[in-house]
C-alpha cells in the first residue's frame, strides 16, 4: 500500500530538516568549539574521570599488581575503620584540618586586609608573604627540619633565649601534628592572602566609607562589612584549603613519615604506604574513597554554614 | 568557488587534525625498550657523588668498551622514592633492564616474580664464581632454590667507638660484652641539663625516619640470640624472652643508665652523631669511616671499629643489597651480560672503592681500598644475620616501629609493646 503524498512530503521534510540540521551544526561555531572541547574532554575522562570510577572498583579487589584483582567485597573498608592505624591517619587527617583551615584562613584575611592599605613597602609585603607558595616543598620541608631541629634548630635556639628548654618539635606526639600545621599555614597563607584581596577589591568602598561616617572603627568595619561581604571568597578558600590539605603528601613525606606514634599519618600517607609500601592497592584504593566522602561532606558543610550565614 | 582558505574553515581543519592527532596519542602504545640487546637501562639507588663519577667515567666507559655498540643509560634515584619508582614502572611495563635492590628486596621481588631467576644464567657461566659470594650472602639471594639477584654490598653493622673518649674515661679497650659496653657509655655520657652533651652511646638520630629504631633493635635483638620471625616464616618470634631482654636493655640505657637520649641527638647534617663527637659509642657500617673521612678528617685517628659485642651470643646484622634483572627486560641472557659485568670483581672494586661500601666477594677481601679498619668491620660478617625470606617484610616492619616508639619513651612496658607488636605482626601474616 503506498503512502499518500501528503505523508511521503512530511517524512521528506522531516529527512531535510535533519540533515539540514547537521549541515548547520556542521557549519557552525558550536562544531568548532566541540572539536576543541573534544580533546580536553577525552583527556579529563581518560586521566581524571576514568581512574576515579577504577579506584572505587579496586577498592572492593584485593589486588597486588602482579596479580589479577579480586574481589573481595567491604572487606577494605572494613580495614578502615577497625585497623587501629588506618583509623587513626582519619582521625588525625580532621585534625590537621580542624587546626589548620580556621587558624590559616583567618591569618590570611587579616593580613590580605592589612596589605589593601595604603602602606608603604605594600607590593614588598605581599611578594613576601606569597614566597613560600613559590617554593617547592622540598625546600620549605628543608628550611623547617632546620628551624625544628632539637640540637640545632633555630626555633630552640630562640627559645633558649628565653629560658625554654629545647623542644622535639617533631618527635614529640604532643607537638608533631601542630608543627606540621604551622608549616602547612606558611606555606598556604600566600596564594590564600592574593585570593583574598581579589576578593577585597570588589568591597564598594562607599558602603565601608558610610559606616566609617557613621562612626564605625576599624574593627567594627571589618567584622560588620568585609567580613560578610567577603563570605563567598571565604568559602571559596576554606574549601580549596580543605581539599589542599587532605592532599598534603609531600610535607609529612620529608618531614615526620607519619610519626611519631603515627600522630602525623594522614589518610594521605597511610593510602602512600598501603600502595607503595606494602602493594595493597585495594585498602589504598578504599582508604581513598573515604576520603573523598569527607571532603564532600566538609565542602557541603561549609557551603551550608557560610551560605546560610550569607542569607541571614 | 574560491580556493581562499575562510578562517572558520582553517579553525575546522585545525580542531579537526587536533582532535585526531589527540586520539591518535591517547591509542598509542609506548615505545618498547630496544631489543638489539645493546641499549640497556639501569636504575642505580646508590647514589652519591663518588658513585656516580666512578660508573660515568670508568665503569660504563669500560663497558662500553668491552661491548662495542652498545650503550647504557643511568636512572639516578635515593632510597626515599625507589620503591614507589620501581612499583610504578613495573605497573606501567617500563622498567629498567637491571635495577638495584635493597636488603629485603629478593623475597618480595620473588613472589611478585618481577626478578628474573639466575640459576641458568649463573650454572652456564663457567667463568662466573659463584662461590666467591659467601654462602650467607647467596642464601640471602636465593629464594625456593631460585636466585633472583647478585650482591654488590654487604652492609655490616658493628660497633664504632671513640677510643679517645673512652681513654679519658679511664677505659683502654674497646668493649667486647654487653657489661664492658654499659660501663663504657656510663663513663662517656655528658649531661647537660636535662638533656645530652655526649651520649655514651648513640641509638637513633631524632629525623623522622621510620626506620630510625627497628634497624638498630634488631641488631640488639640478634645478641640478645633471638629473631624477628620463626623459621618457617608463618609467626612473629618478637614474644620472646630474648627479644624482650634486648628491648628491656634498650629501654634502660634509655631511662635507668641514662646513656642514651630518645629520641637521640640529631646529626649535623651530613656530620653523624659519633664523628660530631656528641656520642662515644655508635652501631654502624663502614659507610662511618666514609663519613669521617669526608666531614671529620680529625678524627681519623679517634673513631674505630671494633667486633659485634656479646650477649648471649656474639652477633650483628647484615643488609645485603643486590642487582635484579626485571622480569620485563627483552632479553634476559643480554641483561645478564650487564649485570654479570657490575658484579665482576674488579668491576666491584671500582664500585665498592668510590663508596667505601664492604665489598660482597670473598676476593676483594684484601683489595687495595679497603683499610685496616674496613678489614675490622668485614670480619664481623661471620657474626651477621641477615633478613629472614619474607615478602612483607616491609609491612611487618611497622608495628614494630610503631611499639618500639612507646616502649622506649616509657609509655608502655616492654613486655607489652613486643606483645602488641607481635600480635599486629602476626595479623598481617594471617592476612596474606
Amino acid at each position: 500500500m503506498s503512502l499518500a503524498v501528503s505523508e511521503r512530503v512530511a517524512i521528506k521534510a522531516e529527512g531535510v530538516d535533519w540533515r539540514d540540521r547537521i549541515y548547520r551544526f556542521y557549519n557552525s561555531q558550536a562544531f568548532v568549539a566541540f572539536l576543541f572541547l573534544l580533546i580536553p574532554v577525552l583527556l579529563l575522562a581518560a586521566l581524571k574521570i576514568w581512574p576515579v570510577f577504577y579506584n572505587l572498583y579496586l577498592s572492593f579487589t584485593r589486588y597486588e599488581l602482579f596479580e589479577p584483582p579480586r574481589f573481595v567485597g567491604l572487606k577494605n573498608y572494613k580495614y578502615v575503620f577497625t585497623n587501629k592505624t588506618a583509623f587513626q591517619s582519619i582521625i588525625n587527617t580532621l585534625l590537621f584540618t580542624i587546626e589548620a583551615v580556621p587558624i590559616g584562613t583567618a591569618l590570611a584575611l587579616i593580613i590580605a586586609k592589612l596589605l589593601d592599605q595604603s602602606i608603604r613597602g605594600r607590593v614588598f609585603l605581599r611578594t613576601l608573604y606569597y614566597l613560600p607558595v613559590v617554593s617547592s616543598v622540598v625546600v620549605s620541608a628543608m628550611i623547617w627540619r632546620w628551624i625544628y631541629s632539637p640540637q640545632h634548630g633555630l626555633l630552640n635556639f630562640f627559645l633558649g633565649l628565653l629560658g625554654i628548654p629545647p623542644q622535639h618539635w617533631l618527635n614529640d606526639p604532643n607537638l608533631a601534628l601542630i608543627s606540621l600545621v604551622i608549616v602547612t599555614i606558611w606555606g598556604s597563607i600566600g596564594s590564600n592572602m592574593v585570593i583574598f584581596l581579589a576578593g577585597l577589591q570588589d568591597i564598594p568602598r562607599d558602603v565601608i566609607e558610610a559606616a566609617r561616617v557613621d562612626g564605625a572603627s576599624s574593627l567594627q568595619n571589618f567584622l560588620l562589612i568585609t567580613v560578610p561581604l567577603m563570605r563567598p571568597v571565604i568559602l571559596f578558600v576554606v574549601v580549596t584549603f580543605t581539599i589542599s590539605i587532605f592532599r598534603n603528601f609531600g610535607l609529612i613525606f620529608m618531614l615526620t613519615q607519619g610519626g611519631p606514634f603515627n600522630r602525623t599519618n594522614t589518610m594521605v600517607w597511610e593510602v602512600y604506604q598501603n600502595v607503595f609500601g606494602y602493594l595493597r592497592l585495594g585498602r589504598g584504593a578504599a582508604l581513598s574513597v573515604v576520603m573523598l566522602i569527607i571532603v564532600l561532606i566538609l565542602t557541603l558543610i561549609s557551603f551550608r554554614v557560610l551560605r546560610e550565614r550569607q542569607g541571614a | 568557488m574560491s580556493n581562499k582558505l575562510s578562517r572558520r574553515d582553517f579553525l575546522k581543519i585545525a580542531a579537526t587534525s587536533s582532535t585526531a592527532a589527540g586520539i591518535a596519542l591517547l591509542g598509542a602504545q609506548p615505545i618498547a625498550a630496544q631489543a638489539d640487546g645493546v641499549e640497556f637501562s639501569l636504575a642505580m639507588v646508590d647514589w652519591s657523588d663518588p658513585v656516580q663519577t666512578a660508573f660515568e667515567e670508568t665503569i660504563i666507559p669500560r663497558f662500553i668498551e668491552e661491548n662495542p655498540g652498545s650503550s647504557v643509560t643511568i636512572n639516578w634515584t635515593n632510597w626515599g622514592r625507589y620503591n614507589e619508582e620501581m612499583t610504578t614502572a613495573f605497573a606501567s611495563g617500563v622498567t629498567p633492564d637491571v635495577f638495584q635492590g635493597g636488603a629485603v628486596w629478593a623475597p618480595q621481588m620473588a613472589r611478585r616474580n618481577w626478578a628474573v631467576p639466575l640459576n641458568d644464567f649463573i650454572n652456564a657461566d663457567e667463568e662466573w664464581d659463584w662461590d666467591d659470594f659467601p654462602a650467607g650472602l647467596q642464601a640471602d639471594v636465593t629464594i625456593r632454590g631460585d636466585i633472583v639477584a647478585v650482591p654488590y654490598r654487604q652492609d655490616l653493622r658493628t660497633l664504632w667507638y671513640n677510643k679517645e673518649m673512652l681513654a679519658e674515661a679511664g677505659i683502654d679497650e674497646a668493649p667486647s660484652t654487653w657489661e664492658e659496653f654499659l660501663a663504657a657509655a656510663q663513663a662517656t655520657t655528658v649531661r647537660d641539663g636535662a638533656g645530652y652533651a655526649v651520649e655514651g652511646y648513640h641509638f637513633s638520630d631524632a629525623s623522622g625516619n621510620w626506620q630510625r629504631d627497628w634497624q638498630p633493635f634488631l641488631m640488639w635483638v640478634h645478641m640478645a640470640d633471638g629473631q624477628f620471625l620463626s623459621d618457617d616464616l608463618s609467626t612473629c618470634a618478637l614474644d620472646s624472652e630474648e627479644a624482650l631482654t634486648a628491648l628491656e636493655w634498650l629501654v634502660a640505657l634509655v631511662h635507668e643508665h641514662e646513656v642514651t637520649s630518645y629520641p637521640g641527638l640529631d646529626p649535623q647534617g651530613d656530620l653523624n652523631v659519633l664523628a660530631g663527637r656528641n656520642a662515644a659509642m655508635q652501631l654502624s657500617s663502614a659507610d662511618m669511616e666514609r663519613v669521617i673521612n669526608l666531614y671529620a678528617p680529625d678524627e681519623a685517628e679517634t673513631i674505630y671499629p671494633t667486633l659485634p659485642l656479646t650477649g648471649a651470643v656474639q652477633a650483628t646484622h647484615s643488609w645485603v643489597n643486590k642487582f635484579f634483572i626485571s622480569s620485563q627486560t627483552p632479553d634476559p641472557a643480554v641483561s645478564w651480560g650487564l649485570l654479570r659485568f657490575l658484579t665482576r670483581q674488579d668491576i666491584l672494586e671500582v664500585y665498592s672503592a668510590s663508596n667505601n661500601n664492604t665489598p660482597p666477594r670473598l676476593s676483594l677481601l684484601e683489595a687495595e681500598y679497603m683499610s685496616e679498619k674496613h678489614k675490622v668491620v668485614l670480619e664481623s660478617a661471620v657474626y651477621a644475620r641477615t633478613f629472614p625470606q619474607h615478602h612483607n617484610l616491609i609491612a611487618l616492619f611497622r608495628p614494630i616501629a610503631a611499639e618500639l616508639e612507646q616502649a622506649l619513651s616509657g609509655n608502655k612496658a616492654a613486655a607489652d609493646a613486643l606483645a602488641d607488636a607481635t600480635s599486629a605482626i602476626n595479623e598481617i601474616l594471617a592476612d596474606e
